[in-house]
């Protein structure tokens, strides 16, 4: 009989050895296991385990694509490649309620050569804390993947979100490195040309507008096989909700307030 | 060998001497040198001082010039600077702050630290000595160190090769195998000590004190004395300097500013020992580099490159990277002949707590801090690439954010922070959910019949922004989300005169 070493352990292996065996092994660590639920053991493996499974999933907010995804959300120290052919895609809608979320952390959200202006009041509104944007310009593809590789790299950063619009596919596994490195969540935005390129990004989602909501593809994911077109709305209903009558009253307070709590958690839903 | 130490005084006393045989001579170099050199004496007669490179050919201290330059053409002839000798030992002496706070300068080209006392924030003795050698190799002095338990001892001994232990009974013991000449007294009394048959050290320890005292003098008995520790022996100690500026004039003319490197990972060493021993971080560096004089000018030039760590940085590997950045970004116009450098801004440093349960060895691979990070960009990228976002309190699209140089300080932030905390209640905070991610730049003008034509579906709208009527760009829109034929939304508007415009869209 092996020792056991925590109560996490034993619970799995009641499950699996069934209740009389653990009934029994129970009894044999009534002890140790009445300290451990007093909350007198401090668990020193609780602090090592962080440290050790360095890569945590974060969830990207939106049930049904976590769903799809090993441990309910994209795998930190990974690159997340976003293929879509013009912006206005959802390529941000995609990542808000990820980046809301990151940016509670004391570290940057790097934006790096987006191609617009990222506008800090409907990212506020998402709940995103602006502060925490760095946003950087390049002169060149050689300063922005430099740029993209020390800020995934470093740890110094909650996420990384570059535009790559032409990239080698060596860039890629440069930056793959980089980000296994610095446990860093990297998100690279290509033209949706390269999908039909090989890379080595363990995530490639390709998005692409709908005329309600947008068709969101998980090309290549971890741990899992390519699925099928899923169809979000990515926050459209709400953004769309008081569409019955645009013309009166759409800043009522109470409407506005309802409008607020349902910006704060974004949901999902079919659209059908 | 069999001698009894008979009261040390302190058994927790323990010295390190550090020994640069060749600084007079390495202090010359401008790069990683692995050629033949070596230092003439005073007279530029004999040679004083060779290094390894020029051993292996044969060469000798003491050995004429001309005789060298048969043996080996290609060394390379090197005259003392006595005066950047002192300077060079001051800035190893800075450096060794990261090691004691008590430090004395020898004349014999060693640092005595005095490392008892520090031994605890080391945890212990062995991850000091490593950390100690480390550094010392990243230097590129060689060195002989050498430990003791009276800074006498630790002086013989890393004169004579260097020895480690903890034990005053080990160093009183390899002390004992030195000769007798090793020690460096007057050649009287050495001839006599010999003359009587005392050659090795230990059998000199084994005499009765009172002998000594009467037949070789109180002199000698008073070296034993402090050798053994049973006699205090006060150490003149350095006092690092107010203000850290350190100077370096290069032998050779440096063009190429990579090679600069080599000197400043030099006064970095410093910079780091004297930052350590103030318990300060530097927040800007300024490196001034002397020009060689132009024939047509009577004053050299100056190029002068400050440095900022936005969070402030001690240790000298993090100072090095970030200018090893800087320099690539540097043209020299003229030779470099000197180079200085000094602190500008100083902060005091924060104590950092360590994880209990995490071992020394994950928190050495620790990450960067986004304070470096964005250090390093700066440096890397020039200030200008980067910036950060922030909210305006105005009513008009483009004016409600704004772009804030990623130098500014926090300070600032917080108070623009606040400015932004006004709107929240006054401009509706529900409008940034309607709000697209991505603002345009420019708005772009559309064309009336696509919209006309419904090629774009106006989804939602309008929403007039009427504003700005105070200063010189008010504006009159109303706003509109529209389907784009491919699915996307877009932000538009049409301005008082019915032209439409895209500003946005919804990411």
């Amino acid at each position: 009989m092996q020792p056991l070493v925590s109560s996490h352990h034993q619970n799995n292996d009641a499950e699996s050895n069934g209740r009389q065996d653990s009934s029994q092994r129970l009894s044999q660590n009534a002890p140790l296991q009445h300290l451990l639920n007093q909350g007198r053991v401090w668990h020193a493996r609780q602090g090592g385990e962080r440290s050790l499974s360095r890569f945590k999933t974060q969830a990207s907010g939106y049930q049904q694509l976590d769903q799809q995804l090993l441990g309910g959300g994209w795998q930190s120290g990974n690159l997340v490649e976003l293929l879509y052919d013009k912006e206005g895609s959802g390529e941000l809608r995609l990542l808000l309620p990820l980046l809301a979320r990151l940016s509670k952390e004391e570290r940057w959200l790097i934006w790096v050569d987006p191609p617009h202006i990222p506008y800090a009041p409907a990212l506020a509104a998402a709940g995103i804390d602006t502060d925490k944007i760095l946003m950087v310009h390049s002169k060149n593809r050689h300063d922005r993947l430099w740029t993209l590789e020390q800020a995934l790299k470093s740890g110094g950063c909650s996420a990384v979100i570059g535009w790559l619009p032409q990239a080698s596919a060596k860039a890629v596994r440069r930056l793959q490195v980089a980000a296994g490195e610095g446990a860093t969540l990297g998100f690279i935005c290509r033209p949706r040309q390269c999908q039909e390129q090989s890379s080595s990004a363990p995530y490639r989602v390709s998005l692409e507008p709908q005329l309600a909501g947008v068709g969101v593809t998980l090309l290549k994911r971890k741990n899992g096989w390519a699925m099928p077109t899923q169809q979000l709305s990515l926050g459209e209903d709400q953004l769309l909700h008081c569409q019955q009558s645009p013309l009166s009253g759409h800043n009522a307070p109470g409407r506005q307030r309802s409008n607020t709590e349902e910006s704060q958690r974004p949901s999902l839903q079919l659209v059908t | 060998m069999g001698f009894k130490v008979s009261s040390t005084p302190s058994t927790a006393k323990l010295w390190f001497y550090l020994y640069f045989p060749l600084l007079p001579l390495e202090m010359l170099y401008s790069d990683k040198t692995l050629k033949p050199a070596v230092l003439l004496d005073q007279r530029r007669a004999r040679l004083w001082l060779c290094n390894e490179q020029a051993s292996e050919q044969g060469l000798k201290s003491g050995m004429a010039v001309a005789t060298a330059c048969s043996l080996c053409p290609k060394v390379q002839l090197l005259s003392r600077q006595p005066q950047q000798e002192r300077q060079q030992l001051e800035s190893l002496a800075l450096w060794a702050g990261s090691f004691s706070a008590q430090i004395s300068l020898q004349n014999d080209n060693g640092i005595l630290l005095e490392s008892a006392s520090m031994l605890p924030y080391f945890q212990g003795f062995e991850p000091y000595h490593r950390r100690l050698q480390q550094q010392l190799q990243n230097i590129g002095f060689s060195s002989t160190i050498a430990t003791g338990h009276t800074p006498l001892a630790a002086r013989l001994l890393a004169h004579n090769g260097g020895f480690i232990s903890t034990e005053p009974e080990q160093h009183l013991a390899q002390l004992g195998q030195l000769p007798v000449a090793a020690l460096k007294l007057e050649p009287k009394t050495q001839e006599r000590l010999i003359g009587m048959g005392l050659c090795r050290l230990y059998q000199l320890l084994q005499l009765p004190r009172n002998e000594l005292a009467s037949r070789l003098g109180a002199e000698l008995l008073d070296y034993i004395d402090r050798l053994r520790g049973q006699q205090p022996d006060p150490q003149p100690l350095f006092t690092p300097p107010l203000q850290f500026i350190q100077r370096l004039d290069l032998l050779h003319e440096i063009d190429n500013s990579q090679a600069l490197l080599f000197p400043l990972r030099r006064l970095l060493a410093a910079l780091e020992g004297y930052l350590n021993s103030r318990q300060l971080r530097a927040e800007t560096l300024l490196l001034e580099l002397s020009e060689r004089q132009k024939p047509d000018r009577d004053a050299c030039a100056t190029v002068r490159l400050p440095l900022k760590h936005s969070g402030g940085e001690y240790r000298s590997e993090a100072w090095l990277e970030l200018w090893r950045l800087r320099l690539e970004r540097l043209q020299l116009q003229q030779p470099i002949i000197a180079m200085q450098l000094s602190v500008d801004q100083f902060l005091e440093r924060q104590g950092v707590s360590q994880d209990l349960f995490v071992p020394e060895k994950n928190t050495q691979s620790q990450r960067q801090s986004p304070q470096q990070l964005l250090s390093r960009l700066q440096t890397r990228l020039g200030e200008g690439a980067i910036s950060r976002i922030g909210l305006v309190a105005d009513h008009r699209p483009e004016k409600s954010w704004r772009r804030i140089p990623s130098d500014q300080p926090a300070a600032s932030i917080n108070t623009a922070a606040t400015v932004t905390a006004v709107p929240a209640t006054t401009a509706p905070k529900g409008y940034g959910a309607q709000r697209p991610c991505w603002l345009l730049k420019q708005p772009q003008p559309l064309p009336a019949v696509q919209l006309q034509q419904q090629i774009i579906r106006l989804l939602q709208g309008p929403e007039r922004i009427v504003s700005g009527w105070w200063d010189k760009s008010p504006i009159r829109r109303d706003y509109y989300i529209g389907r784009w034929p491919d699915g996307r939304l877009g932000w538009l508007y049409r301005n008082h005169q019915g032209e439409w415009y895209l500003h946005g869209w919804f990411g």
